[in-house]
Protein backbone atom coordinates (compact mmCIF):
# COMPACT_ATOMS: atom_id res chain seq x y z
CA UNK A 1 0.00 0.00 0.00
CA UNK A 2 2.79 2.10 0.42
CA UNK A 3 3.69 2.71 -3.59
CA UNK A 4 -0.79 4.13 -3.37
CA UNK A 5 0.33 5.83 0.00
CA UNK A 6 2.77 8.48 -1.76
CA UNK A 7 2.08 8.67 -4.88
CA UNK A 8 0.22 12.18 -5.48
CA UNK A 9 -3.02 12.89 -7.31
CA UNK A 10 -2.53 14.41 -10.80
CA UNK A 11 -5.61 16.68 -10.67
CA UNK A 12 -7.59 17.75 -7.50
CA UNK A 13 -10.36 19.81 -7.36
CA UNK A 14 -10.81 21.99 -4.13
CA UNK A 15 -14.45 22.91 -3.13
CA UNK A 16 -14.77 23.89 -6.41
CA UNK A 17 -17.77 26.33 -7.42
CA UNK A 18 -19.51 28.42 -10.39
CA UNK A 19 -21.86 30.76 -10.15
CA UNK A 20 -23.80 32.22 -13.64
CA UNK A 21 -25.02 35.61 -11.80
CA UNK A 22 -27.53 34.31 -9.76
CA UNK A 23 -28.14 30.89 -11.07
CA UNK A 24 -25.70 28.05 -9.78
CA UNK A 25 -23.84 25.83 -12.59
CA UNK A 26 -22.56 23.63 -9.44
CA UNK A 27 -21.37 24.02 -6.10
CA UNK A 28 -18.38 22.63 -3.31
CA UNK A 29 -16.56 19.98 -6.20
CA UNK A 30 -13.86 18.20 -4.27
CA UNK A 31 -11.77 14.75 -5.79
CA UNK A 32 -8.19 13.54 -6.39
CA UNK A 33 -7.57 11.96 -9.56
CA UNK A 34 -4.85 9.61 -10.12
CA UNK A 35 -2.94 8.99 -12.94
CA UNK A 36 -4.77 6.18 -15.18
CA UNK A 37 -7.49 6.40 -13.41
CA UNK A 38 -10.93 6.78 -15.31
CA UNK A 39 -13.74 8.81 -13.29
CA UNK A 40 -17.71 9.51 -15.03
CA UNK A 41 -19.62 12.38 -14.24
CA UNK A 42 -23.00 11.15 -14.60
CA UNK A 43 -26.28 12.54 -13.66
CA UNK A 44 -29.34 14.77 -15.69
CA UNK A 45 -29.44 17.59 -17.94
CA UNK A 46 -28.59 20.64 -16.13
CA UNK A 47 -27.22 18.58 -13.19
CA UNK A 48 -24.00 20.66 -13.72
CA UNK A 49 -21.63 18.44 -15.06
CA UNK A 50 -20.70 20.21 -17.79
CA UNK A 51 -20.35 23.20 -16.31
CA UNK A 52 -17.90 20.81 -14.03
CA UNK A 53 -15.75 19.69 -17.16
CA UNK A 54 -15.24 22.97 -18.73
CA UNK A 55 -14.02 24.12 -15.04
CA UNK A 56 -11.85 21.04 -14.55
CA UNK A 57 -10.15 21.33 -18.16
CA UNK A 58 -9.65 25.41 -17.51
CA UNK A 59 -12.09 26.95 -20.52
CA UNK A 60 -14.44 29.12 -18.07
CA UNK A 61 -12.86 30.06 -14.59
CA UNK A 62 -14.43 29.03 -11.22
CA UNK A 63 -15.82 31.68 -8.78
CA UNK A 64 -14.88 29.54 -6.11
CA UNK A 65 -12.40 26.66 -4.99
CA UNK A 66 -9.36 25.83 -7.01
CA UNK A 67 -7.30 23.33 -9.58
CA UNK A 68 -4.66 21.69 -8.43
CA UNK A 69 -2.83 19.99 -11.26
CA UNK A 70 1.05 17.89 -11.27
CA UNK A 71 3.00 18.73 -14.11
CA UNK A 72 5.31 16.42 -15.87
CA UNK A 73 8.27 17.78 -13.59
CA UNK A 74 6.41 16.60 -10.99
CA UNK A 75 5.40 20.12 -9.03
CA UNK A 76 2.10 21.38 -8.64
CA UNK A 77 0.81 24.11 -9.95
CA UNK A 78 -2.67 26.08 -9.14
CA UNK A 79 -4.62 26.16 -12.51
CA UNK A 80 -5.80 29.84 -12.28
CA UNK A 81 -2.35 30.94 -10.69
CA UNK A 82 -0.41 29.88 -13.14
CA UNK A 83 0.20 32.04 -16.69
CA UNK A 84 -2.52 31.78 -19.53
CA UNK A 85 0.42 30.86 -21.84
CA UNK A 86 1.11 27.72 -19.47
CA UNK A 87 -2.20 26.70 -19.49
CA UNK A 88 -2.81 27.23 -23.09
CA UNK A 89 0.19 24.98 -23.45
CA UNK A 90 -1.29 22.48 -21.26
CA UNK A 91 -4.59 22.21 -23.25
CA UNK A 92 -2.41 21.75 -26.26
CA UNK A 93 -0.32 19.14 -25.43
CA UNK A 94 -0.90 17.72 -21.74
CA UNK A 95 -4.54 17.64 -21.94
CA UNK A 96 -6.85 16.22 -24.74
CA UNK A 97 -10.94 17.42 -24.83
CA UNK A 98 -13.32 15.11 -27.17
CA UNK A 99 -16.16 16.88 -27.46
CA UNK A 100 -19.67 15.48 -28.13
CA UNK A 101 -19.82 17.34 -31.05
CA UNK A 102 -16.92 16.51 -33.49
CA UNK A 103 -17.28 19.84 -35.35
CA UNK A 104 -16.39 21.31 -32.27
CA UNK A 105 -13.05 19.29 -32.12
CA UNK A 106 -12.18 19.22 -35.70
CA UNK A 107 -11.37 22.06 -38.27
CA UNK A 108 -13.68 20.39 -40.50
CA UNK A 109 -11.53 22.17 -43.74
CA UNK A 110 -8.62 21.17 -43.26
CA UNK A 111 -7.39 16.89 -43.89
CA UNK A 112 -7.63 14.24 -41.46
CA UNK A 113 -4.15 14.27 -41.76
CA UNK A 114 -3.67 17.64 -40.94
CA UNK A 115 -6.19 17.59 -38.22
CA UNK A 116 -3.59 15.01 -36.68
CA UNK A 117 -0.51 17.11 -37.34
CA UNK A 118 -2.04 20.32 -35.92
CA UNK A 119 -1.43 19.44 -32.57
CA UNK A 120 2.06 18.02 -33.29
CA UNK A 121 2.59 21.28 -34.70
CA UNK A 122 1.73 22.93 -31.22
CA UNK A 123 4.03 20.73 -29.71
CA UNK A 124 6.67 21.63 -31.67
CA UNK A 125 7.15 19.32 -34.42
CA UNK A 126 8.28 20.69 -37.72
CA UNK A 127 9.61 17.93 -39.57
CA UNK A 128 6.95 16.95 -42.46
CA UNK A 129 7.80 13.25 -42.89
CA UNK A 130 8.08 12.31 -39.47
CA UNK A 131 4.46 14.22 -39.29
CA UNK A 132 2.83 12.66 -41.49
CA UNK A 133 4.10 9.19 -40.77
CA UNK A 134 2.61 10.05 -36.82
CA UNK A 135 -0.65 10.61 -38.33
CA UNK A 136 -0.61 7.49 -40.77
CA UNK A 137 -0.05 5.57 -37.32
CA UNK A 138 -2.62 7.39 -35.40
CA UNK A 139 -5.28 6.96 -38.23
CA UNK A 140 -4.61 3.01 -37.96
CA UNK A 141 -4.73 2.88 -34.09
CA UNK A 142 -8.63 4.61 -34.24
CA UNK A 143 -9.25 2.29 -37.32
CA UNK A 144 -9.67 4.98 -40.07
CA UNK A 145 -8.40 3.50 -43.28
CA UNK A 146 -4.92 5.64 -44.24
CA UNK A 147 -6.17 6.32 -47.38
CA UNK A 148 -8.39 8.26 -46.21
CA UNK A 149 -5.65 10.68 -44.70
CA UNK A 150 -6.47 13.63 -47.26
CA UNK A 151 -9.74 14.50 -47.35
CA UNK A 152 -11.37 16.22 -44.83
CA UNK A 153 -13.73 15.29 -42.10
CA UNK A 154 -16.89 16.67 -44.16
CA UNK A 155 -16.63 13.26 -45.96
CA UNK A 156 -16.57 11.51 -42.47
CA UNK A 157 -19.41 9.48 -41.12
CA UNK A 158 -20.22 10.64 -37.38
CA UNK A 159 -18.34 7.56 -35.94
CA UNK A 160 -15.09 8.49 -38.47
CA UNK A 161 -15.35 11.92 -37.09
CA UNK A 162 -15.45 10.87 -33.36
CA UNK A 163 -12.70 8.69 -34.21
CA UNK A 164 -10.24 11.17 -35.84
CA UNK A 165 -11.42 13.58 -32.76
CA UNK A 166 -9.56 11.07 -30.43
CA UNK A 167 -6.75 10.94 -32.73
CA UNK A 168 -6.26 14.16 -32.61
CA UNK A 169 -6.30 14.18 -28.78
CA UNK A 170 -3.84 11.45 -28.28
CA UNK A 171 -1.27 12.09 -30.79
CA UNK A 172 0.66 14.46 -28.19
CA UNK A 173 0.29 11.71 -25.98
CA UNK A 174 -1.10 13.55 -23.06
CA UNK A 175 -2.20 12.47 -19.45
CA UNK A 176 -5.24 14.27 -19.02
CA UNK A 177 -8.34 13.74 -21.27
CA UNK A 178 -11.72 15.41 -20.69
CA UNK A 179 -15.08 13.44 -22.57
CA UNK A 180 -18.30 14.98 -22.74
CA UNK A 181 -20.68 12.67 -23.91
CA UNK A 182 -18.08 10.62 -26.45
CA UNK A 183 -20.58 8.71 -27.68
CA UNK A 184 -23.75 10.88 -27.73
CA UNK A 185 -25.61 10.83 -30.77
CA UNK A 186 -24.18 8.09 -32.77
CA UNK A 187 -25.51 4.92 -33.72
CA UNK A 188 -25.36 1.62 -31.20
CA UNK A 189 -23.31 -0.30 -33.24
CA UNK A 190 -21.00 2.81 -33.88
CA UNK A 191 -21.05 3.33 -30.00
CA UNK A 192 -20.11 0.08 -29.05
CA UNK A 193 -16.97 0.07 -31.47
CA UNK A 194 -16.09 3.66 -30.49
CA UNK A 195 -16.52 2.72 -26.05
CA UNK A 196 -14.09 -0.22 -27.43
CA UNK A 197 -11.74 1.67 -28.52
CA UNK A 198 -11.82 4.18 -25.70
CA UNK A 199 -11.54 1.47 -23.31
CA UNK A 200 -8.33 -0.10 -24.59
CA UNK A 201 -6.61 3.19 -25.94
CA UNK A 202 -6.99 4.77 -22.19
CA UNK A 203 -5.98 1.80 -20.61
CA UNK A 204 -2.41 0.72 -23.24
CA UNK A 205 -1.85 4.65 -22.32
CA UNK A 206 -2.79 5.04 -18.94
CA UNK A 207 -4.32 7.66 -19.50
CA UNK A 208 -6.21 9.31 -16.61
CA UNK A 209 -9.89 10.65 -17.77
CA UNK A 210 -12.72 12.27 -16.55
CA UNK A 211 -16.07 11.70 -18.76
CA UNK A 212 -19.13 13.43 -18.75
CA UNK A 213 -22.26 11.11 -19.29
CA UNK A 214 -25.67 11.21 -19.06
CA UNK A 215 -25.30 7.35 -20.05
CA UNK A 216 -24.57 4.70 -17.55
CA UNK A 217 -23.50 1.82 -19.69
CA UNK A 218 -21.19 3.94 -20.83
CA UNK A 219 -20.02 5.05 -17.47
CA UNK A 220 -19.90 1.16 -16.55
CA UNK A 221 -17.93 0.30 -19.48
CA UNK A 222 -15.04 3.28 -19.51
CA UNK A 223 -14.87 4.17 -15.83
CA UNK A 224 -12.96 3.07 -12.29
CA UNK A 225 -14.68 5.63 -10.42
CA UNK A 226 -18.24 7.47 -10.51
CA UNK A 227 -19.57 10.97 -9.61
CA UNK A 228 -23.41 11.82 -9.59
CA UNK A 229 -24.27 15.30 -9.83
CA UNK A 230 -27.96 16.47 -9.27
CA UNK A 231 -28.72 20.17 -8.71
CA UNK A 232 -25.21 21.58 -9.03
CA UNK A 233 -23.93 18.90 -6.24
CA UNK A 234 -22.03 15.86 -6.26
CA UNK A 235 -24.61 13.61 -3.88
CA UNK A 236 -22.41 10.25 -4.36
CA UNK A 237 -19.25 9.10 -5.41
CA UNK A 238 -17.46 5.40 -5.04
CA UNK A 239 -16.64 2.31 -7.17
CA UNK A 240 -18.33 2.58 -10.35
CA UNK A 241 -20.07 -0.81 -10.13
CA UNK A 242 -20.83 -0.10 -6.06
CA UNK A 243 -22.43 2.82 -6.73
CA UNK A 244 -24.35 1.12 -9.99
CA UNK A 245 -24.86 -2.10 -8.22
CA UNK A 246 -25.89 -0.45 -4.65
CA UNK A 247 -26.47 2.75 -5.36
CA UNK A 248 -27.65 4.58 -1.47
CA UNK A 249 -28.78 8.10 -2.23
CA UNK A 250 -32.44 8.49 -3.71
CA UNK A 251 -31.50 9.97 -6.98
CA UNK A 252 -29.13 7.32 -7.39
CA UNK A 253 -31.41 4.88 -6.87
CA UNK A 254 -33.71 6.39 -9.22
CA UNK A 255 -31.20 6.83 -12.03
CA UNK A 256 -30.29 3.21 -11.46
CA UNK A 257 -33.26 2.20 -11.52
CA UNK A 258 -34.67 3.80 -14.69
CA UNK A 259 -32.36 1.67 -17.07
CA UNK A 260 -34.18 -0.37 -19.75
CA UNK A 261 -33.04 -3.95 -19.28
CA UNK A 262 -31.55 -4.56 -23.33
CA UNK B 1 -3.13 -13.06 10.02
CA UNK B 2 -5.23 -15.24 7.19
CA UNK B 3 -5.85 -14.22 3.05
CA UNK B 4 -9.39 -13.40 4.52
CA UNK B 5 -10.90 -12.46 8.09
CA UNK B 6 -14.39 -11.03 8.43
CA UNK B 7 -15.83 -10.03 11.67
CA UNK B 8 -18.75 -8.52 12.88
CA UNK B 9 -19.78 -7.70 9.42
CA UNK B 10 -23.67 -6.04 8.41
CA UNK B 11 -25.54 -5.00 5.68
CA UNK B 12 -28.82 -3.35 5.08
CA UNK B 13 -30.28 -1.81 1.86
CA UNK B 14 -32.15 1.22 1.79
CA UNK B 15 -35.05 1.20 -0.98
CA UNK B 16 -35.52 4.70 -1.69
CA UNK B 17 -38.20 3.95 -4.13
CA UNK B 18 -40.38 1.69 -2.12
CA UNK B 19 -40.97 4.43 0.92
CA UNK B 20 -37.50 4.17 2.55
CA UNK B 21 -38.12 0.32 2.81
CA UNK B 22 -35.20 -1.59 4.22
CA UNK B 23 -34.02 -4.65 4.14
CA UNK B 24 -31.36 -6.05 6.87
CA UNK B 25 -29.21 -9.02 4.77
CA UNK B 26 -26.75 -9.71 6.94
CA UNK B 27 -25.84 -9.15 10.55
CA UNK B 28 -23.04 -10.42 12.94
CA UNK B 29 -20.86 -12.69 10.06
CA UNK B 30 -17.60 -13.40 10.72
CA UNK B 31 -15.79 -16.03 9.34
CA UNK B 32 -11.92 -16.62 7.61
CA UNK B 33 -10.03 -18.42 5.33
CA UNK B 34 -6.83 -20.13 5.40
CA UNK B 35 -4.23 -20.14 2.28
CA UNK B 36 -5.54 -22.77 -0.05
CA UNK B 37 -8.90 -23.45 2.05
CA UNK B 38 -12.02 -23.57 0.02
CA UNK B 39 -15.05 -22.37 2.06
CA UNK B 40 -18.52 -22.95 0.52
CA UNK B 41 -21.40 -20.85 1.14
CA UNK B 42 -24.84 -22.22 1.04
CA UNK B 43 -28.07 -21.60 2.22
CA UNK B 44 -31.52 -20.74 0.28
CA UNK B 45 -31.63 -18.11 -2.55
CA UNK B 46 -31.92 -15.31 -0.85
CA UNK B 47 -29.98 -15.93 2.10
CA UNK B 48 -27.03 -13.74 1.58
CA UNK B 49 -24.71 -16.27 0.08
CA UNK B 50 -24.17 -13.34 -2.87
CA UNK B 51 -24.05 -10.09 -0.85
CA UNK B 52 -21.18 -11.59 0.95
CA UNK B 53 -19.42 -12.33 -2.16
CA UNK B 54 -20.08 -8.61 -3.27
CA UNK B 55 -18.96 -7.48 0.21
CA UNK B 56 -15.89 -8.88 -0.22
CA UNK B 57 -15.49 -7.59 -3.79
CA UNK B 58 -16.51 -4.24 -2.32
CA UNK B 59 -18.71 -4.11 -5.17
CA UNK B 60 -21.20 -3.44 -1.98
CA UNK B 61 -20.37 -1.20 0.55
CA UNK B 62 -20.07 -2.99 4.41
CA UNK B 63 -22.36 -1.21 6.53
CA UNK B 64 -20.67 -2.13 9.88
CA UNK B 65 -17.51 -4.75 10.79
CA UNK B 66 -14.48 -5.56 8.74
CA UNK B 67 -13.03 -7.39 5.60
CA UNK B 68 -9.93 -7.82 5.76
CA UNK B 69 -7.79 -8.91 2.89
CA UNK B 70 -4.38 -9.56 3.34
CA UNK B 71 -2.22 -7.58 1.11
CA UNK B 72 1.83 -8.64 1.48
CA UNK B 73 2.87 -8.08 5.33
CA UNK B 74 -0.35 -5.83 5.62
CA UNK B 75 -4.07 -5.86 5.15
CA UNK B 76 -6.83 -3.85 4.10
CA UNK B 77 -9.94 -3.48 5.41
CA UNK B 78 -12.30 -3.83 2.51
CA UNK B 79 -15.15 -1.81 4.50
CA UNK B 80 -13.15 1.47 4.93
CA UNK B 81 -10.93 1.53 1.68
CA UNK B 82 -10.69 3.64 -0.77
CA UNK B 83 -11.85 3.42 -4.28
CA UNK B 84 -8.46 3.53 -5.43
CA UNK B 85 -6.99 1.05 -2.55
CA UNK B 86 -10.31 -1.43 -3.76
CA UNK B 87 -9.23 -1.43 -7.16
CA UNK B 88 -5.25 -1.84 -6.65
CA UNK B 89 -6.34 -5.27 -4.79
CA UNK B 90 -8.71 -6.44 -7.60
CA UNK B 91 -5.84 -5.91 -9.97
CA UNK B 92 -3.50 -7.78 -7.76
CA UNK B 93 -5.47 -10.03 -5.37
CA UNK B 94 -8.93 -10.60 -5.67
CA UNK B 95 -10.80 -12.05 -8.72
CA UNK B 96 -14.34 -12.68 -9.44
CA UNK B 97 -16.43 -14.99 -10.76
CA UNK B 98 -20.03 -14.18 -11.78
CA UNK B 99 -22.69 -17.04 -12.11
CA UNK B 100 -22.77 -16.05 -15.95
CA UNK B 101 -20.24 -14.56 -18.66
CA UNK B 102 -20.60 -10.70 -18.46
CA UNK B 103 -18.22 -9.69 -21.15
CA UNK B 104 -17.88 -6.56 -23.63
CA UNK B 105 -19.45 -7.26 -26.59
CA UNK B 106 -16.86 -8.02 -29.98
CA UNK B 107 -14.08 -8.90 -27.33
CA UNK B 108 -12.06 -12.24 -27.93
CA UNK B 109 -11.74 -14.59 -25.21
CA UNK B 110 -7.98 -14.05 -25.51
CA UNK B 111 -8.59 -10.37 -24.69
CA UNK B 112 -11.02 -10.42 -22.15
CA UNK B 113 -8.73 -12.81 -19.44
CA UNK B 114 -5.97 -10.38 -20.55
CA UNK B 115 -7.98 -7.80 -19.63
CA UNK B 116 -7.82 -8.75 -16.12
CA UNK B 117 -3.92 -8.44 -16.44
CA UNK B 118 -4.06 -4.62 -16.83
CA UNK B 119 -0.50 -3.90 -14.58
CA UNK B 120 1.75 -6.52 -16.96
CA UNK B 121 2.61 -5.45 -20.29
CA UNK B 122 -0.02 -6.66 -22.79
CA UNK B 123 1.79 -9.02 -24.53
CA UNK B 124 2.98 -10.61 -20.99
CA UNK B 125 -0.89 -10.79 -20.06
CA UNK B 126 -1.69 -12.58 -23.28
CA UNK B 127 0.75 -15.11 -23.31
CA UNK B 128 -0.53 -15.47 -19.38
CA UNK B 129 -4.43 -15.68 -20.48
CA UNK B 130 -3.37 -18.12 -23.17
CA UNK B 131 -1.82 -20.32 -20.41
CA UNK B 132 -4.70 -20.15 -18.27
CA UNK B 133 -7.07 -20.85 -21.17
CA UNK B 134 -5.29 -23.89 -21.88
CA UNK B 135 -5.83 -24.71 -18.10
CA UNK B 136 -9.63 -24.74 -18.31
CA UNK B 137 -9.34 -26.59 -21.75
CA UNK B 138 -10.52 -23.86 -23.95
CA UNK B 139 -9.79 -25.18 -27.59
CA UNK B 140 -7.28 -22.93 -28.79
CA UNK B 141 -9.29 -22.46 -32.39
CA UNK B 142 -12.22 -20.24 -29.41
CA UNK B 143 -9.60 -17.74 -28.08
CA UNK B 144 -9.37 -15.00 -30.46
CA UNK B 145 -13.49 -15.42 -31.44
CA UNK B 146 -16.06 -13.16 -28.81
CA UNK B 147 -17.64 -16.21 -26.51
CA UNK B 148 -21.16 -14.70 -27.43
CA UNK B 149 -21.79 -17.70 -29.76
CA UNK B 150 -19.98 -20.36 -27.11
CA UNK B 151 -21.62 -22.87 -25.28
CA UNK B 152 -22.68 -22.17 -21.55
CA UNK B 153 -19.33 -24.31 -20.28
CA UNK B 154 -16.91 -22.39 -22.83
CA UNK B 155 -18.43 -19.25 -21.43
CA UNK B 156 -18.20 -20.38 -18.11
CA UNK B 157 -14.64 -21.31 -18.14
CA UNK B 158 -14.07 -18.09 -19.96
CA UNK B 159 -14.95 -16.34 -17.25
CA UNK B 160 -13.22 -18.76 -14.51
CA UNK B 161 -10.07 -18.08 -16.29
CA UNK B 162 -10.71 -14.40 -16.15
CA UNK B 163 -11.40 -14.73 -12.20
CA UNK B 164 -8.32 -16.64 -11.56
CA UNK B 165 -6.01 -14.37 -13.60
CA UNK B 166 -4.57 -11.53 -11.23
CA UNK B 167 -1.43 -9.54 -11.87
CA UNK B 168 0.60 -11.49 -9.30
CA UNK B 169 1.70 -14.95 -9.62
CA UNK B 170 -0.72 -17.74 -8.08
CA UNK B 171 1.87 -18.27 -5.40
CA UNK B 172 0.55 -15.05 -3.60
CA UNK B 173 -2.87 -16.35 -2.93
CA UNK B 174 -5.38 -14.19 -3.71
CA UNK B 175 -8.60 -14.88 -2.52
CA UNK B 176 -10.92 -15.60 -5.06
CA UNK B 177 -14.73 -15.23 -4.76
CA UNK B 178 -17.26 -16.95 -7.16
CA UNK B 179 -20.28 -17.62 -7.84
CA UNK B 180 -20.40 -21.45 -8.16
CA UNK B 181 -23.00 -23.42 -10.33
CA UNK B 182 -23.39 -27.39 -11.12
CA UNK B 183 -22.23 -27.43 -14.20
CA UNK B 184 -19.53 -24.97 -13.88
CA UNK B 185 -18.06 -26.97 -10.69
CA UNK B 186 -17.96 -30.26 -13.12
CA UNK B 187 -16.75 -27.97 -15.70
CA UNK B 188 -13.63 -26.65 -14.09
CA UNK B 189 -13.12 -29.73 -11.74
CA UNK B 190 -12.21 -30.94 -15.49
CA UNK B 191 -9.97 -28.54 -16.17
CA UNK B 192 -8.01 -28.04 -12.64
CA UNK B 193 -7.71 -30.73 -10.61
CA UNK B 194 -5.86 -28.99 -7.74
CA UNK B 195 -5.48 -24.81 -7.17
CA UNK B 196 -3.07 -25.05 -3.76
CA UNK B 197 -1.93 -21.38 -3.47
CA UNK B 198 -5.34 -20.01 -4.24
CA UNK B 199 -8.28 -19.18 -1.51
CA UNK B 200 -11.11 -20.17 -3.17
CA UNK B 201 -14.81 -19.50 -1.93
CA UNK B 202 -17.26 -21.34 -3.87
CA UNK B 203 -20.90 -19.77 -3.26
CA UNK B 204 -23.10 -23.42 -4.25
CA UNK B 205 -26.48 -23.27 -4.54
CA UNK B 206 -27.10 -27.36 -4.18
CA UNK B 207 -25.53 -28.05 -0.80
CA UNK B 208 -26.84 -27.99 2.60
CA UNK B 209 -28.76 -24.82 4.21
CA UNK B 210 -26.86 -22.76 6.72
CA UNK B 211 -28.10 -19.30 6.99
CA UNK B 212 -26.30 -16.69 6.66
CA UNK B 213 -26.99 -14.59 9.40
CA UNK B 214 -26.05 -16.98 11.69
CA UNK B 215 -23.31 -18.46 9.91
CA UNK B 216 -21.75 -21.78 10.92
CA UNK B 217 -20.23 -22.42 7.39
CA UNK B 218 -19.24 -25.59 6.43
CA UNK B 219 -15.53 -26.25 5.79
CA UNK B 220 -13.41 -28.04 3.66
CA UNK B 221 -9.95 -29.54 4.36
CA UNK B 222 -7.38 -28.52 1.72
CA UNK B 223 -7.75 -30.89 -0.93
Amino acid sequence: MSALTNEKPLLAADNLSKWYGRRLGCRDVGFDLYEGEVMAVVGESGSGKSTLLQLLSAQIEPSGGRIRYRLRDGSEADIWRMSEPMRRFLFRADWGYVHQDAQLGLRMGISAGGNVGERLMAVGWRNYGAIRTCAVDWLTRVEIDQERIDDTPRTYSGGMRQRLQIARNLVTAPRLIFMDEPTGGLDVSVQARLLDLLRRLVADLNIAAIVVTHDLAVARLLSNRIMVMKAGEVIETGLTDQVLDDPREPYTQLLVSSILPA
Amino acid sequence: MQPLELSGVAKTFTMHLQGGLRLPVLRGLGFSVAPGQCVALTGPSGAGKSSILKLIFGNYRCDEGSIMVRDGDGAVDIARASPRQILSLRRRKLGYVTQFLRAVPRVGALDIVADALADVPRETARAQAAAMLARFNVPERLWNLPPATFSGGEQQRINLARGFSTSRPPRSTPAIAMRWSIWCASASGKASPSWPSYTTIPCARPLPISRSTSPNLPRQPEP
